[in-house]
């Protein structure tokens, strides 16, 4: 997801950054609250708690949106305290700094999370030795922990951690808190299944759309199918007679501070005794739209702009090596390539929704939100009340994919409630989702490469051309607008003498977001077809082209006319090689095929991880392709739960699939043209290719697999149908376009 | 029986249906006979097992039991519900005991979940007429259940699974 996020993060996080980069969370911290008020658990961090009779409570600070947040943090400190798994309980944190940034967003939660979870169990373990030794009055070093015992060395006497956890509580925090030898770990590197399959089997899992509290009321928002848009006038006469409509008022447009992931948009709100009361009572409303200038804007206009950018030089330069006018000047070959990418819908299974009661000294909420402190901070602007007096609870989230890094529904909640005087849980409907979505942008890619006499690829340009993603979040007049739109492309990592990547805006009349790896999205799409279309023209193997371009294994860097450390991208060559190198052998490339089936190649690195992908497609006579495999290799440091890994290779792949088949947005006067799965397809059972995960084994830092699996799916699967039927696809989706 | 917390207003429109669910005999009055199942059991029955995922019978996340047959309760009104023996995922075993659940968690399916309620249910109802489906047979009876996380692979696997199990003697 966006890193544009991390400004806000570090500003309010009360917490000191290491040198390595890593976030320091205080473990010292005492955990308050429901802790307290539980005589038989002793907190012995603000992650750990330990009951006497041996259940740890572990509190979980990343909300779970099928990532494996929950079942994987709570290893790590479980591996660290030396207990067994069984006796592990997991809540989760409600919104608070003392639990580090919190958000899911940039699949960066285990990478942040390693060190904080490893130093809480750690410390729980050794306050749990302190107090062992204590009661058997031994010095410390001769104690260790295993299996939830402490055990003293020499005489073999043990104790189980449950009857230590009140002297544990008071001990004195020992100095240094060693971590556990990696080579010593028992949970960490296996497959522990998910932590809620026993509640979310037996239909006891609670999501945000199933939130009820005491005294609460549904609400269904009217919103102008613009962007933008406002309400003019409305009647809600015929709603109001509607049995359980309680009360239809106007809700205003809301943005603070230009923060467009938590704007509110307005409408006419409905509130109800029930879900189908509110949206009886709903679509008897009659509402008359100011719609505003994106109403004249659509899907059509973008490939008249495209066509105006074709050949022109782009607005901003983005990265320049070499000298590629003069490469491109009178080059021997010449070749070029236009993809275009369209807008993207989330479509998380959970539409969204979200829980507000809103009094005149407090606010509490209820449900799912990919930046739970965000949220809390700009409910309180909002509100007009101190941090303290906001309350974010966190539910399981059916889905997240970036769409709940926004909260603009989660504010919108929050003004209803307001306005109701009562706690609403205000929800949408599918196609209030699919309408009023953050939208991944649509893109447009010109590319060009020279060739030389030798047959070397001498020169590189790619032109980027989006709806800058900075703008759709705080505004019009940041710096760098380009600054999200570019990773994947700018980064470019192979050996090219002469480097021209490009960037230019266009306006889109929706509202953009962040969409699963972002830029790496489209990006990476676009680099990995045109290396495809250019060892076709030079009549190479596409992965030894990849290969000989990577050049030899090293450490590069470039520099961007980005700031910070998007302007200073990095990666390995040789874990690039290896990724395509393991994705290769596994998938038998280079192995004959029959007629009408091929395999094509992709990689990328998505910040520490390194991904490469076949696939595996026919292409039957009358062109409808059939992905029948697809062959992950990853590189993401060491692994905490190898299951999780392949899990998330197995949702990416098959988005990757949906991307190239099925996938598209349009829109036309303003208005979104998809309104349910009928027209935004997910794929089904039946669709499902084979989904093979090669971990490349690893003990550098663990890096994330949230966004990582995604971007090389697509280009492998476009590649493939080229191999399989010497057709080009240069335009998403290819199904119904 | 109660109707939830805020009674609405009894009109003379309003109507009582008698539903039995997991094996409870429930009355409910509701003002609207078009009111989805779904929501009578999610919203009157407070049974939130069952999920709202589209509303209009596409993504099967809302997919319960009638009569022994898998429907989608969002496309199935009050009135055509009135009289059927109703099984939701809360009552398809006590505590997860139902072959299809143990082989969902031994496969660890879910990421998200909240698909799955919808998933295990079209599963159960397809095993206990076929009791060892076809990959093919599988993906038909399935089709109609929908996941945006990509768990279809485990689906599979579970399915077969539980098709395995040895059976409980009755």
């Amino acid at each position: 997801m966006s890193g544009a996020l991390r400004p806000d993060r570090r500003a309010f996080l009360k917490v000191t950054t290491a040198a390595a980069g890593g976030l320091l969370i205080d473990v010292r911290l005492m955990s308050a609250g429901a802790m307290q008020d539980d005589p038989g658990r002793h907190a012995l961090n603000v992650f750990v708690a330990l009951a006497t009779d041996g259940k740890v409570t572990i509190t979980v600070p990343a909300p779970e949106i099928g990532q494996g947040a929950r079942t994987a943090l709570p290893m790590i400190v479980a591996d660290e305290m030396e207990i067994p798994w069984e006796s592990v309980r997991v809540v989760q944190a409600e919104a608070d700094e003392k639990y580090g940034g919190m958000a899911v967003g940039g699949s960066d939660t285990v990478a942040e999370y390693w060190a904080p979870m490893r130093r809480a169990g750690a410390l729980a373990r050794e306050l749990l030795i302190s107090a062992a030794a204590e009661r058997w009055g031994v010095p410390r070093e001769q104690c260790r922990a295993a299996a939830g015992r402490v055990i003293h060395e020499p005489t073999g006497r043990s104790l189980a951690f449950g009857p230590l956890a009140e002297p544990a509580a008071r001990a004195a925090r020992p100095d240094p808190v060693p971590l556990k030898d990696p080579a010593a770990f028992t949970l960490i590197g296996t497959p522990v299944p998910r932590v809620d399959l026993h509640e979310i089997v037996t239909g006891r899992a609670e999501f945000g759309y199933d939130v009820r509290v005491p005294g609460m009321l549904y609400a269904m928002v009217e919103r102008c199918p613009v962007e933008g848009g406002t309400v003019r006038h409305f009647d809600a006469s015929k709603a109001l007679e509607v049995p359980g409509v309680r009360q239809v008022f106007r809700i205003d447009p809301q943005i603070i501070r230009g923060q467009r992931y938590g704007a509110v948009r307005g409408g006419v709100a409905v509130v109800a005794d029930t879900f189908w009361a509110a949206q009886q009572g709903r679509q008897a409303l009659t509402v008359d739209w100011n719609e505003g200038a994106n109403a004249a804007l659509g899907s059509a206009q973008l490939s008249e702009v495209y066509a105006a950018l074709r050949d022109e030089p782009g607005a901003t330069v983005i990265r320049s090596e070499g000298d590629p006018a003069s490469a491109f000047r009178e080059p021997a070959r010449l070749v070029e390539a236009e993809y275009e990418l369209p807008i993207l819908a989330h479509a998380c299974l959970e539409p969204m929704s979200f829980t507000a009661s809103v009094g005149r000294d407090s606010c509490e909420t209820w449900g799912p939100t990919q930046n739970p402190l965000l949220l809390k901070r700009l409910l309180a602007e909002a509100l007009k009340l101190p941090a303290e007096r906001v309350t974010v609870n966190l539910t399981l989230e059916g889905g997240g994919f970036g769409r709940r890094l926004a909260y603009d529904y989660a504010m919108e909640a929050a003004a209803v409630s307001k306005q109701a005087g009562v706690p609403v849980k205000v929800v949408w409907t599918r196609p209030d989702d699919m309408h009023h979505d953050y939208f991944r942008t649509p893109s447009y890619h010109r590319m060009r490469a020279a060739i030389d006499a030798g047959g070397r690829l001498t020169a590189w340009r790619h032109h980027i051309v989006t709806s800058p993603l900075f703008t759709h979040i705080l505004g019009p007049d940041v710096q760098y607008p380009e600054m999200y739109d570019v990773a994947g492309a700018g980064d470019f990592p192979y050996d090219v003498g002469h480097l021209l990547v490009e960037y230019s805006p266009v306006t889109v009349g929706l509202q953009l977001g962040s969409w699963r790896s972002v830029s790496h999205s489209f990006n990476v799409f676009a680099v990995n077809c045109f290396l495809d279309e250019i060892a076709a023209e030079l009549k190479e193997d596409p992965l030894a082209l990849h290969l000989s371009l990577l050049g030899e294994p090293r450490q590069r860097q470039a520099k961007l006319r980005l700031p910070g450390r998007r302007g200073q991208p990095t990666w390995h060559t040789g874990r690039l090689a290896a990724a395509l190198r393991l994705a290769a052998e596994r998938s038998g490339w280079g192995q004959p095929l029959p007629r009408g089936r091929g395999r094509g190649i992709a990689c990328c690195f998505f910040k520490e991880t390194v991904v490469a992908h076949v696939a595996e497609v026919s292409v039957d006579a009358a062109g409808r392709v059939r992905v029948h495999r697809i062959v992950a290799a990853v590189d993401c440091g060491r692994v905490v739960n190898p299951d999780g890994v392949a899990a998330q290779v197995e949702g990416a792949a098959m988005d990757g699939v949906a991307t190239v088949l099925k996938w598209g947005i349009t829109y036309r006067n303003g208005r979104v043209e998809q309104h349910t799965f009928a027209d935004f397809p997910l794929l089904t059972i039946g669709e499902t290719p084979v989904i093979e995960t090669h971990i490349i084994p690893s003990e550098a830092e663990p890096s994330g697999m949230g966004e990582p699996p995604y971007p090389s799916v697509a280009p492998a699967i476009v590649n493939a149908i080229h191999a399989a039927s010497g057709r080009r696809v240069r335009r998403l989706p290819i199904e119904g376009s | 029986m109660s109707t939830g917390d805020s009674e609405p207003a009894q009109t003379p429109a309003s109507s009582s249906y008698t539903i039995t669910v997991n094996g409870e005999r429930r009355r409910v009055i509701l003002a609207d006979p078009s009111t989805p199942l779904l929501w009578v059991l999610r919203d009157t029955l407070r049974l939130t097992g069952s999920k709202f995922g589209c509303g209009f019978g596409i993504c099967g996340a809302c997919t319960v039991h009638m009569d022994g047959e898998a429907v989608r309760s969002c496309m199935v009104p009050v009135s055509s519900a009135a009289g059927s023996r109703i099984t939701t995922i809360e009552g398809l075993s006590p505590d997860g005991a139902h072959p299809v659940q143990q082989a969902w968690m031994a496969e660890n399916v879910p990421q998200c979940g909240y698909c799955q309620a919808g998933q295990i249910m079209s599963a159960a109802a397809l095993l206990a007429k076929n009791a060892s489906p076809t990959d093919e047979e599988i993906d038909r009876a399935m089709e109609g259940n929908l996941c945006r996380c990509g768990t279809y692979m485990r689906i599979r696997r579970a399915i077969h699974r539980a098709a395995a199990a040895p059976k409980e003697p009755r």
